[in-house]
C-alpha cells in the first residue's frame, strides 16, 4: 500500500489530494485540502504553501509526513499575475478653459456669461459689463453674498465660481439669483479678465449649453473654424451637472492619441500590430501567426516597457536572463480608464480609451524540477512532476458523476485559461492561454477608478447591493432584505459588496447597475473570450462547434456568475457546458491534484 | 409655523447659545432640506434628538445639549441614537453632522465625523 499526494500549484492556490493506494484496487482518496499559493507560481517560494497544505491534509487524515511515500506536483506554467494596463488617449486642458464637474450641491440654475473678476476688485469693476464672480477659500459664502448684494444696480453679475462648497449658501443670501459653480479645488488658477460662461441645471438634469459646440458658440459669437476647435471641450462637458467654460486666447481643450507602440508576434510567421489599433486587431494579427513562440514590444515605448517588465520580472522569480524569457501568449482587451484631466481646475475625470493586457510565460520544466528537487531535500520524501497540467485536470474532471470520453474540459484559473480534449482514440490536446480571474480584477479596477485592488477583488467575488434605508437593502436583483438592527452609518446609502464577513461600502458614486455591468462585462471578455479561443484551439476540427460535452473546472468556475457567462456563450454553439464536481465531493475544485494521483495509478 | 410642513427638527437646550450652531445649521441648509429650531429645558441630548425626531415629518431629529450633538430618526430607541458628535470641535465636524442630517432624509451616502 502506498500514501500519495497530488498537489496542484496554482496561481492563486496550492490543492492537494491524498489517496491511498493499493495493488488491484481503485485509489482510495483521504483527504483534501487547499492553502493560498505562497510567492508566484512556478518558483522556489512556492514550497512553504505546499507545506502548509500538505500538513493540513495529512492531519485530517490522521495521518504524518513521514508516512508519505510519494509527492506528485504539476508542471506549471507560470502566468504574470500582474497583467498591465496602457492608456491610449489622453485628455489635456490648456490655459484653464473649462472647469466641468459635479459638486453634489451647486447653487442656482440657469446660464451666465460674464467678463471673470475676483471678488476683491469687485468695487472697482465698471458698469455696463456682466461679470462672474471669482471667490477663494478665504471668502465665507456670507461674505460672498454681502460683497455682490452690495454691489446690486451698480455692477451687473451674471454667475459665481466658488472654492468652497457653499454655492446654495450663497444662493439663497443673494437678492438677485444668478448660478453659481461651486468646490472648485484651483480656484486661483481660473484665468482673470476673460469671457466665460457657467452654466447650472436643474436637480436630476444635465447641462445643454456648454455641451452643445453650437451653445458655446452662440455664447461666445464663434466663427465657424473656432466653433470647430471646442467641439472636444463640449464633449468632455456632456453628464455634468454644471460647467464652466472660459474663453481664452490660445485656450483649448485636445484628445490626444499617445502612442503605445507596436507589438510583433512571433510564431511560424511573424507579424507587427500597432496597439492603438485596439484589442480586436491586436487578438486578430496574433491569430494570423500560428503557434505564438514569443511575442516583442516596440523597444522605448509603452508597450515595449510594459513587455520589458514582464520579462524582468519572470526572470528573477525564475533566475533565468529576462532576455530569454518567452511569452507564448497574450490575451488583449479594449477597456476605458478614467483618468484625472491634465490642467483640470477641480479635479475633473475623463474616460480614456486604454488597453489591458495578460501575458503567459512558457512553462520551464527544469524549473519544476528544481523545485521537485528542493523539496525532496526538504521533506525527506520523493518528489516528482507530474506531467501537463490540463491533461491532469481532465484525469481528474472525469470523475466528476455523469462525465464520460470524449471529454473537454476548461480550466478557469487566476492566472490563466487551461483547455483540454480527451478522446478515446487519439492523444490528448491541450493549450495554456493568458488571462482570467486576476485579468478581471484589473479591468474592474482600473475601469472603475478604484485605488485598491482588494475593493476589485470584492467586486469580482461577490454580488452588490444598494443600502435605501437604515433597516433594509435592495439586492442587485432587485430583491429587498430587512434588517432587524440598524445599519452602521458607513454604509447608509451607499453601494455595498456582500462580502461573507459583513458589508463593504464601496468608495464609489456610480450607480450600482454601472458597477454591475462593469463587473459583468470584465468577466465576459475575459473568461467568454478565452474560453472560445482555447476550445477552438483544442478541437479536433478547430471549431467549437465540434466538442459536445465541456467540464468547467477550476477556482473561478466556483464565481457566482462565470459559469453560467460561459455556460450561455457555449450554448450558442450547441456546446453543453457545466461546473465540474470532482470526485463528487470537491466541485470544480482538486481537478489536477485529483488527476495526478490518478495519472500514477494508470503508470503502473 | 405650519405644523405640516416637513422640516428636520433640531431641539436645542436652553443654555447653548444660538451662535454655536449656526455651521450645524449651514450644512443642512447647504443641502437644500428645511429645518426647524425649538429651545427646551431637558438637558439630555439623547431625548432632545428623539423627541425631536418623533415631531419631525421627516423623521429626522437632532438634540443639542452639554457640548454633544445627537442625530436619530423615529425608528430607533432614544438611547440608541444613530450619530453623535461633540459640538463645536470644529467647523467642519459641525457643517458635516448638518450635512449629514440632511443626507439622511435625502439618502445619500454620509461624511465621517470622526476624522478631520
Amino acid at each position: 500500500m502506498a500514501l500519495i499526494a497530488g498537489i496542484d500549484i496554482g496561481n492563486a492556490t496550492t490543492e492537494v489530494a491524498l489517496a491511498e493506494l493499493t495493488a488491484d484496487a481503485a485509489p482510495v482518496f483521504v483527504a483534501s485540502s487547499i492553502v493560498p499559493t505562497t510567492g508566484i507560481k512556478g518558483t522556489a517560494q512556492n514550497t512553504q504553501g505546499v507545506f502548509q497544505a500538505l500538513t493540513i491534509a495529512l492531519d485530517a487524515a490522521g495521518r504524518s509526513l513521514s508516512e508519505l511515500d510519494l509527492i506528485r506536483i504539476n508542471e506549471a506554467a507560470p502566468v504574470i499575475g500582474d497583467v498591465a494596463m496602457e492608456t491610449i488617449s489622453e485628455t489635456i486642458i490648456t490655459e484653464s478653459t473649462m472647469i466641468g464637474h459635479n459638486p453634489t450641491t451647486p447653487g442656482g440654475l440657469g446660464i451666465g456669461v460674464g467678463v471673470t473678476i475676483g471678488i476683491d476688485n469687485l468695487d472697482r469693476a465698471a458698469g455696463g459689463t456682466p461679470y462672474i464672480v471669482v471667490a477663494d477659500r478665504s471668502h465665507t459664502f456670507d461674505d460672498v453674498a454681502n460683497r455682490i448684494n452690495a454691489v446690486q444696480g451698480l455692477v451687473e453679475i451674471t454667475g459665481a465660481i466658488l472654492q468652497r462648497d457653499d454655492g446654495v449658501l450663497v444662493h439663497n443670501r443673494l437678492v438677485r439669483k444668478i448660478p453659481i459653480v461651486d468646490e472648485v479645488s484651483l480656484v486661483e488658477k481660473v484665468p482673470i479678465g476673460m469671457l466665460a460662461a457657467v452654466e447650472v441645471a436643474e436637480v436630476g438634469r444635465i447641462i445643454e449649453t456648454l455641451a452643445n459646440p453650437y451653445g458655446i458658440a452662440t455664447l461666445f459669437s464663434l466663427t465657424s473654424d473656432e466653433t470647430a476647435s471646442v467641439v472636444p471641450m463640449a464633449r468632455s462637458l456632456v453628464g455634468n451637472r454644471s460647467a464652466v467654460v472660459i474663453k481664452t486666447p490660445k485656450g483649448d481643450v485636445t484628445e490626444r492619441r499617445i502612442p503605445a507602440g507596436w507589438l510583433q508576434f512571433i510564431g511560424d510567421r511573424t507579424s507587427e500590430v500597432d496597439v492603438d489599433r485596439g484589442a480586436e486587431e491586436i487578438m486578430r494579427v496574433a491569430g494570423t501567426v500560428g503557434q505564438i513562440r514569443n511575442v516583442r514590444g516596440e523597444p522605448g515605448t509603452n508597450v515595449g516597457g510594459m513587455m520589458e517588465k514582464v520579462r524582468v520580472v519572470m526572470g528573477r522569480l525564475t533566475d533565468r536572463d529576462p532576455a530569454g524569457i518567452e511569452v507564448t501568449d497574450l490575451l488583449a482587451v479594449d477597456t476605458e480608464v478614467p483618468q484625472k484631466v491634465t490642467g483640470g481646475l477641480a479635479g475633473e475625470f475623463s474616460l480614456e480609451a486604454a488597453v489591458g493586457i495578460a501575458a503567459m510565460v512558457k512553462a520551464d520544466r527544469l524549473q519544476m524540477q528544481r523545485i521537485a528537487h528542493d523539496m525532496t531535500a526538504q521533506f525527506g520524501i520523493p518528489v516528482e512532476v507530474g506531467g501537463v497540467e490540463a491533461d491532469m485536470a481532465v484525469r481528474g474532471a472525469l470523475t466528476t458523476p455523469g462525465s464520460s470520453i470524449p471529454i473537454a474540459i476548461l480550466d478557469m484559473g487566476a492566472g490563466s485559461t487551461d483547455a483540454c480534449v480527451l478522446r478515446a482514440d487519439a492523444p490528448a490536446r491541450s493549450i495554456h492561454l493568458a488571462g482570467a480571474g486576476n485579468m478581471v480584477t484589473l479591468l474592474i479596477q482600473s475601469e472603475l477608478g478604484l485605488e485598491s485592488a482588494e475593493d476589485a477583488e470584492n467586486i469580482k467575488r461577490y454580488p452588490l447591493a444598494r443600502v435605501e434605508t437604515l433597516f433594509n437593502i435592495r439586492h442587485e436583483d432587485g430583491t429587498v432584505e430587512f434588517f432587524d438592527a440598524p445599519l452602521p452609518p458607513h454604509v447608509f446609502a451607499r453601494t455595498v459588496v456582500l462580502h461573507p464577513d459583513g458589508m463593504i461600502p464601496l468608495p464609489l458614486r456610480q450607480p450600482l447597475e454601472v458597477i454591475r455591468q462593469v463587473r459583468i462585462k470584465a468577466k465576459q471578455r475575459v473568461f467568454v473570450t478565452n474560453a472560445l479561443r482555447a476550445l477552438c484551439a483544442v478541437s479536433p476540427t478547430n471549431h467549437v462547434r465540434d466538442i459536445a460535452h465541456v467540464v468547467l473546472v477550476g477556482g473561478s468556475a466556483l464565481d457566482f456568475e462565470i459559469p453560467q457567462l460561459v455556460t450561455r456563450a457555449l450554448g450558442e454553439y450547441r456546446v453543453v457546458a457545466g461546473r465540474a464536481n470532482i470526485r463528487g465531493t470537491e466541485g470544480p475544485r482538486n481537478a489536477v491534484a485529483t488527476g495526478l494521483v490518478l495519472a500514477w495509478e494508470a503508470q503502473r | 409655523m405650519n405644523a405640516d410642513r416637513p422640516t428636520i427638527r433640531l431641539r436645542l437646550n436652553d443654555r447653548i447659545d444660538e451662535s454655536r450652531i449656526a455651521e450645524v445649521l449651514h450644512g443642512i441648509e447647504e443641502e437644500g432640506v428645511p429645518v426647524e429650531v425649538t429651545r427646551h429645558d431637558q438637558l439630555n441630548p439623547l431625548l432632545l434628538a428623539h423627541e425631536a425626531s418623533l415631531e419631525s415629518r421627516l423623521g429626522i431629529g437632532i438634540g443639542i445639549s452639554l457640548d454633544h450633538l445627537v442625530i436619530t430618526t423615529e425608528k430607533l430607541p432614544a438611547d440608541h441614537p444613530y450619530l453623535i458628535a461633540v459640538l463645536n470641535q470644529s467647523p467642519t465636524i459641525d457643517r458635516r453632522a448638518g450635512a449629514n442630517a440632511a443626507r439622511l432624509v435625502k439618502r445619500m451616502p454620509l461624511s465621517d465625523l470622526n476624522a478631520e
